[in-house]
């Protein structure tokens, strides 16, 4: 059978571990060869995938890495037709508490790199006039708690940014949409409470802890030629948390 | 423009296999689109219609297409006849897993013009349709442990239009954005039965309804066509493969939301934040 990705250059972010890694993962069996972009050494994502990885340590707040990453991209392939940026960081910490530093570095790392990625990016996409985004978000905007007002600001600017790249690439066959996850067991979450998880998805119509399988389907979706009459969106992806219209 | 044009795409096989899905108003546009597809993704597909000649041509492109189709004339307001049409499907097929709430109608009338019967009328033809068929499977749904259902909305519950020519959209846009809200309470009432629900929001799509409006107005089809971001506008499977994505398994984790198909008028006019 023909696979909905075949022929397709997939660079995923935070591909090292958590979501970043099951979308990786996900995309590589749709035929897709993905690029594995981590802070750390994305290796062990890379084993499991095989032959159809190439891996790049990089950090996505800094735009000569993203030069880097984009070069690479195409001496090896010539091209890259999806991005998803996923790698995130979420430091809690309440406004008394909030940094300039963590203030900064969230911004840097949810936000910046989403702008370096379609920077560098897109014009490897318009030589082909297909590309895909979809850049990951928080259903936590719609649902907001304590301690996290500078990552509801980079989530909510991601959705602002998918809107406005939207019009900027739409006539270059790319598109742009947020996809918005609601708490997800990943090595980023282990060391919350478990009674801090279970407080926020036992307010979801499904009342289970979300896994990083959750959302391969949806962005598989979403990177397909299935999805190409929506860009500009923004999909929650949160077993039914999202309670603001 | 051929309705059964084909613009993607992946694979679709086996994507609904072993699943019964209910579809309304497949005797045209989107729905019969739909009806097709979800058949040659796997389901068995029951679909209905008040419109027999609708029917009769949508059966001709199945039998074109080599997938079968279990069709009916039943209207989707009729509490009654849409009890019994599930019903004997159910029976028939073993159970019900997907129900797609497609079939609609509105009185398009500037708001100055619109009578008390044209607004009630219109609220029966775009809430009651989904209602009504709603209420009619629930119970087959959770006997059956969960199930997907999806209701077509519109852009026009999310935004307001302007009235070109004789067409305000006052009411379609109530009844619409009625769907929306429908959608996420009745994903939160569903969600202890693994019952999901979803609402799809078509923007702009070359129907037989659309195209009749816009062959009737140069100005309205200047904003048709001037409405998404994507330089075209939406055909029949646009929707349509957004369906079978909230229909089938791979959204598993996606309930209450409105997902928008629109080529990206509403991130080029810029309405809320979220659907
Ligand atoms: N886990 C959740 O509960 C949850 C909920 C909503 C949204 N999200 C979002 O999903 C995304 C992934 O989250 P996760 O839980 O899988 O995270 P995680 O911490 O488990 O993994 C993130 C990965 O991104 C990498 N990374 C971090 N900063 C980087 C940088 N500057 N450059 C390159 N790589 C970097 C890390 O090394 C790590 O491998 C994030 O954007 C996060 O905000 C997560
Ligand atoms: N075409 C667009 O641009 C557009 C945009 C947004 C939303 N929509 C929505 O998409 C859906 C399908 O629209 P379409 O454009 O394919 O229209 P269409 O007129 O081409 O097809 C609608 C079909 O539904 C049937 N139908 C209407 N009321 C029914 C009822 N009570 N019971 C059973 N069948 C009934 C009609 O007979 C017709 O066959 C509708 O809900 C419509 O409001 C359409």
């Amino acid at each position: 059978m023909s696979k909905s990705h075949s022929g397709r250059i997939a660079l995923v972010t935070g591909a090292g571990r958590g979501i970043g890694r099951a979308i990786a993962i996900k995309l590589a069996e749709l035929d897709a060869k993905v690029i594995l972009v981590d802070r750390e050494d994305p290796g062990e994502t890379a084993a499991l995938i095989g032959s159809a990885a190439t891996s790049v340590q990089a950090d996505v707040s800094r735009d000569e890495e993203w030069a880097r990453i984009a070069a690479l991209a195409d001496a090896t392939f010539g091209r890259c037709d999806i991005v998803v940026n996923n790698a995130g960081i979420y430091p809690t910490a309440r406004i008394e508490d909030l940094t300039v530093e963590t203030w900064r570095r969230t911004l840097a790392v949810n936000l910046d790199a989403h702008f370096f990625s379609a920077r560098h990016l897109v014009p490897l996409m318009r030589r082909h006039g297909w590309g895909r985004f979809v850049n990951i978000s928080s259903s936590s905007i719609g649902t907001p708690l304590p301690g996290n007002s500078h990552y509801m600001a980079s989530k909510m600017g991601v959705i602002g940014f998918v809107r406005g790249l939207a019009n900027d690439v739409a006539e270059f066959g790319i598109t742009v949409n947020a996809v918005l996850p609601t708490i997800v067991q990943t090595p980023g979450t282990k060391d919350a409470p478990p009674e801090f998880a279970e407080s926020v998805w036992r307010q979801q119509a499904i009342k289970r802890f979300s896994e990083p399988n959750d959302l391969v389907g949806p962005i598989a979706f979403l990177t397909s030629e299935d999805a190409h009459f929506i860009t500009g969106q923004a999909l929650p992806v949160d077993g039914g948390l999202y309670k603001v219209g | 423009m051929s309705t059964t044009e084909l613009l993607s795409r992946g694979p679709v096989e086996g994507r609904l296999t072993g699943k019964v899905a209910l579809v309304t108003g497949v005797g045209s546009g989107q729905g019969r689109e739909v009806a097709l597809l979800f058949a040659e993704a796997g389901a068995i597909v029951a679909g209905c219609d008040i419109n027999p000649e609708g029917l009769k041509g949508t059966a001709a492109l199945a039998a074109a297409r080599d997938v079968k189709l279990d069709l009916a004339q039943v209207d989707a307001s009729d509490e009654a006849k849409v009890a019994s049409w599930v019903d004997d499907v159910a029976a028939r097929h073993g159970g019900v897993d997907i129900l797609y709430n497609n079939g609609a109608g509105a009185h398009f009338v500037p708001f100055g013009d619109m009578t008390l019967s044209q607004w009630h009328d219109t609220l029966r033809l775009e809430l009651d349709t989904v209602f009504i068929p709603s209420k009619a499977v629930w119970p087959y749904l959770i006997a059956r442990g969960g199930g997907s259902i999806v209701n077509i909305a519109s852009i026009a519950g999310m935004m307001g239009g302007e009235v070109i020519g004789s067409a305000g959209a006052a009411a379609h846009a109530t009844g619409k954005g009625g769907v929306i809200s429908f959608t996420r309470q009745l994903a939160t009432e569903g969600g202890v039965h693994g019952i999901r629900v979803n609402a799809i929001s078509p923007g702009p799509i070359v129907t037989p309804a659309s195209e009749a409006v816009v062959a009737a107005s140069p100005d309205f089809r200047k904003l048709f066509e001037g409405m998404p971001l994507l330089k075209r506008s939406g055909r029949p499977v646009d929707v349509a493969y957004a369906g079978l994505f909230l229909a089938s398994d791979e959204s598993a984790y996606i309930t209450g939301a409105n997902l928008t198909v629109d080529g990206g008028a509403t991130a080029k006019t810029g309405i809320s934040v979220l659907s």
